[in-house]
């Protein structure tokens, strides 16, 4: 599962994509939000950070990852009722 | 403390598995004759007043979301059909099985229930029969009830289990194997089998956290489908122990049809379900 942690008013945690690139989901908003979860692309050489809604991530992330990303988000921004998620 | 040993050995000197409540069995006879009747079925149910009085609660509940009360057992046995009772009440004499574990335990048991019905309805839990629903909910609300004899009947090395599972982050069902020499998958599954559950929930609980225990090839796609519950209920708040995060193979997602572009929308419809969790909880207990 992916290690959350709180960075300030937003959720951050790390994941290595399908491909093998390594990146860190960033959540700040309710999943209606389109822009409540993004993935942000760590970059080869310094270049610019890539930054995509999580929605247009969805392949190549696991089944096991969405679950972890979607959840969270839900637990931390979401009002379904389900147990808040502790996080350091 | 025992060592460890096979299931066989273990039942024979140390747990003595729960027996089906002989008014289960005889609705579940009943039900599985063709000839029987309905009003048989609601007079069987009626006769224990405990079953009778949670079956009542229950399709009562958001869980069915039927609009107009129902008051008695008979109408019950009408409106929803033979197979859909029996279900209901090997739900609530399940829930008597369960209550006696600790509350994160009952939570997380309703939850996979309620994961596993929402995967049945989209068509990710292959293997179950006609009323996947109802059958996917049963599964998932037993998958985990080796724990409860584990508890009972071994505390000490369950206790040495919970250690190793939260300290060294061992996955909880190896910890058992070390441990007890057995896992509550094989344990649940022999409860299963002994209540005389279909062949696809014993197959399905037996290879929940391993599919190669799984003991019919054709049914590890719903051996994977509970995997994929299992763990769906724990990332949303409600496993079993803390600590344990449960392991997932690869292979658990295309054997479950399970793709990621579909995680949102089916996730969407477990949320959905968390107020009918919360009323079967307080059932429960």
């Amino acid at each position: 599962m992916i290690k959350w942690q709180k960075q300030g008013e937003a959720v951050v945690g790390p994941v290595v994509l399908g491909d093998g690139q390594p990146a860190t989901v960033v959540l700040v908003g309710t999943r209606q939000n389109p822009k409540g979860a993004a993935i942000v692309l760590t970059p080869e050489d310094n270049g610019p950070l890539k930054t995509t809604p999580l929605n247009d991530a969805l392949g190549r992330l696991d089944p096991a990852q969405v679950i972890d990303i979607v959840c969270v988000q839900e637990r931390i921004f979401g009002n379904s009722g389900l147990p808040p998620a502790e996080l350091p | 403390m025992t060592e460890p040993r096979d299931i066989d050995a273990l039942l024979d000197e140390v747990v003595t598995l729960p027996s089906l409540p002989s008014t289960v069995a005889h609705i579940t006879e009943l039900v599985n004759d063709p000839d029987c009747s309905l009003t048989a079925v609601g007079r069987a149910i009626s006769v224990d007043p405990a079953i009778a009085l949670k079956t009542l609660r229950l399709v009562n509940s958001a869980y069915y979301g039927l609009r107009n009360k129902v008051s008695s057992v008979e109408q019950a046995v009408v409106l929803l059909g033979l197979k859909v009772i029996k279900n209901l009440v090997f739900t609530a004499t399940v829930f008597d099985t369960l209550k006696s574990g600790v509350d994160a335990f009952l939570r997380h048991s309703v939850s996979c229930g309620m994961a596993m019905r929402v995967l049945a309805e989209n068509g990710n839990a292959p293997g179950l029969d006609e009323d996947a629903s109802e059958e996917g909910f049963a599964v998932g609300l037993l998958h985990d009830v080796g724990k409860i004899i584990f508890e009972q009947f071994v505390p000490e090395d369950f206790e040495k289990v919970r250690e190793r599972a939260v300290r060294s982050h061992v996955p909880w069902h190896e910890a058992e194997q070390e441990i007890i020499g057995v896992d509550h998958a094989a344990m649940g599954a022999r409860l299963a089998a002994n209540w005389k559950l279909p062949g696809n929930i014993v197959a399905a609980i037996a290879g929940h956290h391993d599919l190669a225990k799984c003991a019919d090839p054709e049914l590890k796609g719903l051996a994977a489908a509970l995997s994929a519950a299992d763990y769906i209920c724990t990332a949303a708040g409600a496993g079993s122990h803390d600590g344990a995060a449960p392991v997932v193979a690869p292979d658990v997602w295309p054997m479950s049809r399970i793709v990621s572009e579909n995680v949102p929308s089916l996730l969407d419809k477990y949320f959905r379900t968390q107020s009918a969790v919360e009323e079967l909880i307080q059932i429960a207990t």
